[in-house]
């Protein structure tokens, strides 16, 4: 009976940790699509790469940490400590 | 020795960025000039992105061969959560600082007559007199087309906000014209109490100038006389 249950167990252990890779490659995207338009503000500065930053910028950094948040507090709930 | 170059690399580009210094005048630097405040911003702006982007990329590829481990969550931390706050930071003060610039007012096409003019020496308009005797010494558009104080830069950057809007989607009237009369709080906060200005103005003057009776563009007129460029001087033809 104990076999079935660890491989269920195991299964969804990898499930979760596609999910959280997955939730951390979208945080990633979104962090290095904030940096470039950052960089390209800090090579050349225009009034329209200026607005751009200063709309899209904080905005794609705080999707970012929220996809972080998620999996962490996953993490913390699959390891009962929330 | 791939660390060494791409840190070689990286010092490069970030000399680069520094090297891109005001026009060269021929006054010379003061002793132990290291740059301005704002060059060594966006020196160390470049870097610190350059760097996140280099973590973000070993994250990656971490996270797709090995899964998250402490290693890659260690690292996540730093290249989502620390170094991108601290980019975004530095380049938001490189950017209020650099759209303070004559060069980011004469970026719309619409402004390059204007921009044309204040930077012509042989133009006898207000802005040029400005500019050429180096009354203002930099970012001469926006000290004198922003109020004073906090609220004044606010309000500046607002209605930068409005002309990027209106220039992006070309929705504004030709000839375009200054969106609120002029104050003279903007030529006061300079000229008002100086011992030259006092001595050209006489009192009752002075006191029809400090309440916005008169405008100083009444005799110091025009501010400015924008020179015809590329589709505006076809089209006055």
């Amino acid at each position: 009976m104990s076999e079935p249950v660890e491989a269920g167990n195991a299964r969804g252990a990898a499930v979760a940790d596609r999910g959280a890779v997955t939730l951390i490659r979208l945080a990633i995207l979104s962090t290095a699509l904030a940096l470039v338009i950052g960089l390209t503000l800090l090579f050349q500065e225009t009034p329209l790469v200026f607005t751009a930053f200063m709309v899209l910028g904080p905005g794609l950094l705080a999707l970012a940490f929220l996809l972080l948040g998620i999996v962490i507090l996953r993490e913390l709930r699959s390891n009962k400590i929330l | 020795m791939k660390a060494l170059a791409g840190a070689t690399a990286l010092f490069s580009f970030s000399a680069l960025a520094l090297a891109q210094a005001h026009p060269d005048l021929g006054v010379p630097e003061p002793h132990g000039w290291i740059g301005t405040t704002n060059q060594w911003i966006q020196g160390v702006g470049i870097i610190f992105a350059v760097v996140n982007l280099v973590l973000l990329a070993v994250v990656w590829r971490l996270v797709r061969r090995r899964g998250v481990t402490s290693v890659s969550k260690a690292l996540l931390f730093g290249s989502i959560l620390v170094l991108p706050v601290m980019v975004v930071f530095l380049a938001t003060a490189h950017g209020m600082q650099e759209s303070m610039t004559v060069d980011a007012c004469g970026h719309c096409h619409v402004m390059k007559g204007h921009v044309a003019d204040l930077r012509n020496p042989a133009s006898d308009s207000l802005a040029a007199v400005h500019y050429k005797n180096r009354y203002i010494l930099a970012d001469q558009c926006y000290t004198c087309h922003s109020d004073y104080g906090m609220f004044g830069t606010v309000r500046a950057k607002m209605e930068g906000l409005g002309h990027v809007w209106h220039n992006t989607t070309g929705n504004y009237p030709k000839p375009i014209k200054i969106a609120h009369p002029y104050s003279n709080t903007r030529c006061l906060g300079c000229h008002g109490g100086a011992a030259n200005f006092m001595a050209k103005h006489e009192k009752e003057q002075v006191a029809r100038l400090m309440t916005g009776k008169d405008s100083c563009l009444d005799c110091h007129g025009p501010a400015h006389k924008p020179e015809e460029i590329g589709e505006q001087k076809q089209a006055s033809k």
